[in-house]
């Protein structure tokens, strides 16, 4: 897959993490091709996206960290099933998406409109890799790790 | 959530298992829900973007899903290997694409996005902003659950 849908997701995620909550990001590694099941590190959301191309984002965030942000957005300490806790991490993620959609849109026209996030957690959760395409990118801060993993089902003409 | 949108998925998801060859397809339950959480371990998602926005999923246990990926592939599968867990995206991908068809029958202008599949257990899912309306089906593979969470 084109590495120029992976970047401006990357980008955005460490811009807007970075913004919401003051954590230093540090992107771990260059994108690499996701050919297995995902265990989720605790806390997961994906955001799915159609125009014309149809993909995917999801972001894994360890529970430590998850933790963290929600508290910096809402300087509150929530637990994990609270609907504010949920609603944190569904808008991170819906900046993260918008502003990369917003990007890839302006760029090559692709007409991107997102549906809603999903948020997820459970015990052993393993995201199975689906028919598209996907990257992964892991990335770390002082309260804990996450994972990026973006995948689209055509190729960028 | 107006029903008007919900309806369609109900007919798509009863016809589709009943054109793919299963004997007894039958709605068990209708409930709001605040917050979803399921006992079954595995679920797909599909979006849907355009006049109607949101998330639907589909929570199988692995015993369904096994059966239920029988049932598409045509051949008896015993385990919920990649080819089980690619049939169970490709089903909701067309019990969704089935009712999205209705939907655009009736004027709405609706694209769906690539199937996810999640493994786990105790899951807990929030779909979007809105409650989410959960429909149970009975089949002679076992419970599915249809939560519907849609902005419109």
């Amino acid at each position: 897959m084109d590495m120029r849908l992976i970047d401006p997701f990357v980008n955005s995620t460490k811009n807007i993490i970075e913004e919401m909550t003051q954590i230093n990001i540090d992107i771990l590694e260059k994108p690499y091709f996701e050919d297995g099941d995902m265990e989720s590190f605790g806390v997961a959301s994906v955001i799915n996206f159609s125009g014309k191309m149809r993909g995917r984002f999801l972001i894994d965030i360890s529970k430590s960290l998850s933790n963290e942000i929600v508290y910096c957005m809402l300087e509150e300490k929530l637990n994990l099933k609270d609907r504010m806790y949920v609603a944190a991490i569904s808008e991170m993620n819906n900046t993260i998406t918008g502003d990369a959609n917003t990007f890839l849109n302006n760029e090559y026209h692709l007409g991107l409109r997102l549906a809603p996030p999903i948020v997820f957690t459970g015990r052993k959760v393993v995201i199975s890799a689906s028919k598209i395409d996907s990257f992964s990118v892991k990335g770390k801060t002082k309260y804990g790790e996450f994972k990026l993993n973006i995948g689209f089902q055509e190729e960028l003409k | 959530m107006d029903v008007n949108n919900i309806n369609p998925f109900l007919k798509a998801f009863e016809s589709i298992l009943i054109q793919l060859g299963a004997n007894s397809v039958k709605k068990s339950s209708l409930k709001l829900k605040k917050n979803m959480t399921t006992n079954k371990d595995v679920t797909t998602f599909v979006g849907l973007v355009g006049s109607v926005r949101g998330n639907i999923s589909y929570s199988f246990t692995s015993k369904t899903a096994i059966g239920l990926a029988s049932l598409l592939m045509g051949m008896e599968l015993d385990s919920l290997d990649e080819i089980a867990r690619s049939s169970i995206a490709e089903l909701s991908n067309m019990i969704t694409g089935n009712a999205v068809s209705i939907l655009e029958g009736k004027g709405r202008k609706i694209d769906i996005t690539t199937p996810t599949v999640v493994l786990g257990e105790d899951m807990y899912f929030v779909l979007g902003t809105v409650d989410t309306i959960a429909v149970e089906f009975e089949t002679q593979y076992g419970i599915v659950e249809v939560n519907f969470g849609l902005e419109i």
